[in-house]
C-alpha cells in the first residue's frame, strides 16, 4: 500500500469519523450522567468494596451483577482522578498507564499467548495516543464497521496492525512525532491536536466530568478524591519537580489517552449502536466471549485498584506483568522487552524517564497501574453497559442478530444453505432420539392395551363363554340341528301321506311346546330351588345324564354371591364386575352344554317309551329356570354392586358395570334360548325316527 | 379355567376320531394339560379342548373336537366332521381291531371334511409295547398308502403327543401358506383372526354364530 493511499483513506475515515463519534456521543454522555449519579451510592462502598474485590475476586465471576457494580465502584476513581490531577504530574502517568490499559483491554479479547501481539497493540496505542487521537479514532470506526469477529479474532491484531501502520507513516507527516522527536516537538505538535479533537470533534470526559463532579460530590467522594490526589502527588512527588514542559506534555498525552479510552468506550456503545440497528451483527458467541474476556480481565484489575490504596507496595502485589516491567526497566531500559508497559515507557519517555531515577518510575509504574486498573473498569463498565443494553434490546435484538447473519453468511456463501441443509436434515425427517421417542411411547402404549386387555378380558363375557367352550357346543349344536333339519325334511318326503298324517300332530305339539318361550315369569322370581328344577328336568328328560355339571356351577354362583355379600370390604367394584360377569359366562356355557348334550342323547335315544312332548316341555322348563336363574343372578350381582357404590366417593362409577352386568344377562339368556330353539329339529328327527323305527316294529 | 386373551392369529380346528377305547380323550388331555388321565369315562358326543400353540411366529388356538367312540354315537360324531382342518386318527397298537377299523374312519374322515383336511394317524399305547398287536412297520405303511401323516404315541408319557398335534398344525398352516387352503371357503376349518380382541365391554353381539359352518 502506498503511502498516499493509505492517507487519503485514512483522512476520509476521519471525517466520517467524526460525525459517527459526534452522533455516539450524546447517548454515552446520558449514560454518563446517569452512571454519576450512580457513583454517589457506590462510592461509599468503593474501599470496602475493593477490598472485598481482594478478598474474593472469584465472586466476580459469579455474576454479570457483581461485576457490573464492581465496575461502577471503579468508576469514580477514573473519572475523578483525572479531573484532579488535570493540573498536576500525575497526569502523565495515567496519560502513559492508559496504554496498557487499552492493551489489556486489547489483551483480553485476543489469544492468550500474546507476547509480540502486545508489543504491537502497544506501540498502536501509545503512539496515536501521543502524536494524534485521529487514529484512534479510525481504529474504533475500524471496530464499528468491522465484522463483530474483529473484536475478537485475531484480526483485531490484523486491523490494529493497519492502524499503526497508518500511524507510522502518518508520523512524518506529523512532523517528527516519532520516538525520537523531542518532548517538546511532541508536546507542540499533539497537544493542539488533542485539544482539537476533546473541544471538537470528542467531547471529553473532562469537559463534562469535571465540573458535573465539582458540583455533584458528596464530602464522601471529597475525602476519596482527596486522598486519591494525595496518594497520586506522593507517589509523582518527583514529577513535580519536572520542568512545565514535562506536565503539559504528560497532560496533554492524558487528555489524548482519555479521549482514545473514551473512544474505544464509544467504539463499544457504537457497537452496539450499530448491532442494535443491524449494520453489524455480533455473534452471540463473540458477545459471549467478550463477556467472558471482560470478566476475565477483571482479576488483574482487581489487584491493581487494591494497589490504589497501598501504592508503596504496589510493585510487590502488582501482578506479574507489570512487575516484569518495572525490573527491566529498573536493570536494564535498553533491553528489548516483551512487556507492552515497558515498550510505552520507553516510546512515550524512556529516554528522559531514565535520568529521573529508579524509585520514580517505579512509583509512575505504580500510578500507571493504577490507571490503568480505573481506566479498564471504565472501559469494563461501559462494556458491561454496552452489554446490558444488548440485553435490555431482548429477544427481538437477538432474533435480528440471528436472521442478519443468517442472510449474511447465505448471501456471501451460496452452498451456505447446502451446508445448512446437509448438517441439519429437513424438519419432517425424524431424527434419531424422536423415533426412539415415539418407539418408547408405542410400545408402552401397546403393553398398556395389553394389560388393560387382558384385565377386560377378565371382564369379557364372550371370552369367557368361550373359555367354558360354551361356544364350541352351541357350534356343535347348531350343526346337529342342522343335521336333523335336513333329516327331518327328507325323512319327511320318504313318509307316506299316511305316515306324514299320523306323524304331523305330534311334530307341530313339539314345535308348540318350543315357541312357548314367554312362561309366567313372576312365578319364578322367588328364591327356588334351581338345583332342584334343574334335576328334576333332567331327569324328566330321561337322559340317564347326570346335571352335575350344571348344578355344580350353579352351586359355585351362588357361593360366589354369598362371598361376595359378605366380602364387600375387600372386594373392589371392578372385582365384583368381573365375577358377576364370570358366573353368568360360566352357566351360560354349562347350559349350553347341558342342551348339546341332550340334543345328541336324544337322537341316540331308541327307547320305546320315548315321550318327545314332555321332553319337549322338560327342555322347555329348563330353559325357563335358567334364565330366571341368570336375572337372579345379575340382581343379586347388581344389589351387591349398588351396596359398595353407597360407600364410594364416586356411586356413579358402577353405572358401567351395572349396565354391563344385565346387557351380559340379556347376551346370556338369549345363548340358552338360542340352544333351546336349536334342539327342536333333533327332537322333531327323534320323534319321526322313532315313529318310523316302532311302527315298522 | 383360565380366561385368556384374543391373541392368537388362527383358529385351527381339530377333530380326533377312532374306535372307543383307543385313547383319544387322553390324548386330548394330555395335550391340553400335560396329564394323563387314568380312568376316562366314555365321551357322549363330543367334548372340546383348546390349546394356543406357535406355528411359525404366529399363534394359533386349535380348537379340537373329541369326538365319542363308542358306535351308537357315530351318527351324531358323524355330523360334527365338518369344516375340521385336522383329524386325528386314532387307533390302540395293541388292539388289532381298532387299526382294522381304520378304513372306516378314514372313509368318513374323507367324506365329511374338505379334501384339504390334514389327517394325521397315530398309533396310540405306545408305551405297551410288550403287547403290540400293531407293527410300526404295517402303520407306516397304510399311512404312505393312503398319504397320512403317522406318529405312534402314548397319552401315559406323552410320547410324540405334542408332535402329532404341532405337526398338524405346521402342514395345515404349510396349506394356508402355499395358498393350497382357501381361508374364505367355507368349511376350510381355519378362522383368521385379527390379533386384537373385539372391544371388550359392551359390544358382544348375543348368540355368537360366527363360528357355525353351515
Amino acid at each position: 500500500m502506498s503511502e498516499s493511499d493509505d492517507e487519503t483513506a485514512f483522512a476520509s475515515a476521519d471525517e466520517g469519523d467524526d460525525k459517527k463519534s459526534k452522533d455516539t456521543l450524546s447517548p454515552k454522555s446520558k449514560e454518563m450522567k446517569s452512571s454519576e449519579t450512580e457513583q454517589k451510592k457506590e462510592i461509599e462502598k468503593k474501599d470496602t468494596g475493593q477490598k472485598q474485590q481482594k478478598q474474593a475476586p472469584k465472586n466476580k465471576k459469579k455474576g454479570k451483577g457483581s461485576n457490573q457494580t464492581n465496575a461502577k465502584e471503579a468508576r469514580p476513581a477514573t473519572k475523578s482522578s483525572p479531573s484532579q490531577s488535570v493540573a498536576t504530574s500525575p497526569k502523565p502517568d495515567v496519560a502513559s498507564s492508559s496504554n496498557p490499559d487499552i492493551s489489556e483491554a486489547k489483551k483480553e479479547s485476543s489469544p492468550k499467548p500474546v507476547g509480540t501481539k502486545e508489543n504491537k497493540d502497544l506501540k498502536v496505542g501509545e503512539k496515536t495516543v501521543v502524536e494524534s487521537p485521529t487514529p484512534e479514532e479510525s481504529r474504533s470506526r475500524a471496530r464499528n464497521s468491522l465484522p463483530p469477529e474483529s473484536k475478537v479474532d485475531p484480526e483485531t491484531d490484523k486491523s490494529e496492525k493497519t492502524s499503526s501502520n497508518i500511524t507510522a507513516q502518518k508520523e512524518p507527516k506529523d512532523a517528527g512525532a516519532s520516538e525520537k522527536t523531542t518532548a517538546t516537538q511532541v508536546k507542540a505538535e499533539s497537544r493542539p491536536n488533542t485539544e482539537t479533537q476533546s473541544h471538537d470533534v470528542v467531547k471529553t470526559p473532562e469537559k463534562q466530568d469535571i465540573p458535573r463532579g465539582q458540583v455533584d460530590r458528596s464530602q464522601q467522594q471529597e475525602q476519596i478524591l482527596q486522598n486519591l490526589g494525595t496518594t497520586a502527588e506522593k507517589s509523582s512527588r518527583g514529577g513535580w519537580g519536572w520542568s512545565s514542559w514535562g506536565s503539559t506534555i504528560l497532560s496533554a498525552a492524558t487528555n489524548s489517552v482519555q479521549t482514545f479510552t473514551h473512544q474505544v468506550g464509544d467504539g463499544l456503545s457504537t457497537i452496539i449502536d450499530s448491532v442494535e440497528s443491524s449494520l453489524g451483527i455480533p455473534d452471540p458467541e463473540d458477545l459471549a466471549k467478550d463477556k467472558s474476556a471482560t470478566e476475565a480481565g477483571q482479576s488483574p484489575e482487581d489487584t491493581t485498584s487494591a494497589i490504589t490504596s497501598q501504592p508503596e507496595e504496589t510493585v510487590a502485589v502488582e501482578s506479574e506483568n507489570v512487575k516484569t516491567q518495572e525490573t527491566d526497566q529498573t536493570i536494564d531500559k535498553e533491553s528489548e522487552s516483551t512487556q507492552e508497559e515497558e515498550k510505552k515507557d520507553k516510546n512515550n519517555g524512556g529516554g528522559w524517564f531514565s535520568n529521573w531515577g529508579v524509585s520514580d518510575l517505579a512509583k509512575k509504574v505504580t500510578d500507571t497501574g493504577k490507571s490503568l486498573a480505573s481506566k479498564g473498569q471504565t472501559l469494563m463498565s461501559e462494556g458491561f453497559d454496552a452489554v446490558e443494553n444488548l440485553a435490555a434490546g431482548g429477544i427481538d435484538v437477538l432474533e435480528t442478530i440471528g436472521k442478519k447473519t443468517y442472510n449474511t453468511l447465505s448471501e456471501h456463501d451460496p452452498a451456505f444453505r447446502k451446508t445448512r441443509d446437509f448438517l441439519s436434515p429437513k424438519s419432517n425427517k425424524p431424527n434419531l432420539s424422536s423415533v426412539l421417542r415415539e418407539a418408547k411411547d408405542r410400545a408402552e402404549q401397546e403393553a398398556e392395551k395389553v394389560k388393560e386387555n387382558e384385565e377386560a378380558m377378565k371382564a369379557h363375557f364372550g371370552t369367557l363363554f368361550d373359555d367354558n367352550q360354551g361356544l364350541a357346543h352351541l357350534e356343535a349344536l347348531e350343526m346337529l340341528s342342522n343335521q336333523s333339519e335336513k333329516k327331518v325334511h327328507s325323512l319327511l318326503n320318504s313318509l307316506s301321506s299316511k305316515d306324514l298324517a299320523e306323524i304331523k300332530p305330534l311334530l307341530i305339539s313339539i314345535k308348540e311346546t318350543f315357541s312357548v318361550q314367554e312362561e309366567d315369569e313372576s312365578a319364578a322370581d322367588t328364591d327356588q330351588d334351581v338345583s332342584g328344577l334343574v334335576s328334576q328336568c333332567l331327569a324328566q328328560l330321561k337322559l340317564g345324564t347326570a346335571s352335575d355339571k350344571l348344578n355344580t356351577v350353579l352351586e359355585m354362583v351362588r357361593q360366589w354371591i354369598a362371598d361376595t355379600q359378605e366380602n364387600q370390604e375387600k372386594d373392589s367394584i371392578k372385582d365384583v364386575h368381573q365375577k358377576s360377569i364370570q358366573a353368568l359366562a360360566e352357566l351360560t356355557a354349562k347350559g349350553v352344554e347341558q342342551f348339546h348334550k341332550a340334543g345328541e342323547l336324544i337322537l341316540l335315544e331308541k327307547n320305546k317309551e320315548n315321550d318327545f312332548i314332555e321332553k319337549s316341555q322338560s327342555l322347555a322348563r329348563l330353559t325357563s329356570v335358567l334364565c330366571h336363574e341368570i336375572g337372579n343372578l345379575a340382581t343379586r350381582f347388581v344389589a351387591c354392586l349398588n351396596k359398595m357404590a353407597e360407600k364410594q366417593e364416586n356411586p356413579d362409577e358402577i353405572t358401567q358395570f351395572v349396565t354391563n352386568i344385565y346387557l351380559e344377562a340379556t347376551n346370556s339368556s338369549t345363548y340358552i334360548q338360542d340352544a333351546f330353539v336349536l334342539l327342536l329339529p333333533v327332537v322333531q328327527h327323534a320323534a319321526i325316527e322313532h315313529s318310523v323305527l316302532f311302527r315298522e316294529s | 379355567m383360565a380366561a385368556g386373551p384374543y391373541n392368537y392369529s388362527y383358529i385351527f380346528k381339530y377333530i380326533i376320531i377312532g374306535d372307543m377305547g383307543v385313547g383319544k380323550s387322553c390324548l386330548l388331555h394330555q395335550f391340553t394339560e400335560k396329564k394323563f388321565m387314568a380312568d376316562c369315562p366314555h365321551t357322549i358326543g363330543v367334548e372340546f379342548g383348546t390349546r394356543i400353540i406357535e406355528v411359525a411366529s404366529q399363534k394359533i388356538k386349535l380348537q379340537i373336537w373329541d369326538t365319542a367312540g363308542q358306535e351308537r354315537f357315530r351318527a351324531v360324531t358323524r355330523s360334527y366332521y365338518r369344516g375340521a382342518a385336522g383329524a386325528l386318527m386314532v387307533y390302540d397298537i395293541t388292539r388289532r381291531s381298532t387299526y382294522n377299523h381304520l378304513s372306516s374312519w378314514l372313509t368318513d374322515a374323507r367324506n365329511l371334511t374338505n379334501p384339504n383336511t390334514v389327517i394325521f394317524l397315530i398309533g396310540n399305547k405306545c408305551d405297551l409295547d410288550a403287547q403290540r398287536d400293531v407293527t410300526y412297520e404295517e402303520a407306516k405303511q397304510f399311512a404312505e398308502e393312503n398319504g397320512l401323516m403317522f406318529l405312534e404315541c402314548s397319552a401315559k408319557t406323552g410320547e410324540n403327543v405334542e408332535d402329532a398335534f404341532l405337526d398338524t398344525a405346521k402342514k395345515i398352516y404349510q396349506n394356508i401358506q402355499d395358498g393350497s387352503l382357501d381361508l374364505n371357503a367355507a368349511e376350510s376349518g381355519v378362522q383368521h383372526k385379527p390379533a386384537t380382541p373385539r372391544n371388550p365391554i359392551n359390544t358382544d353381539q348375543p348368540p355368537n354364530k360366527e363360528g357355525c359352518a353351515c
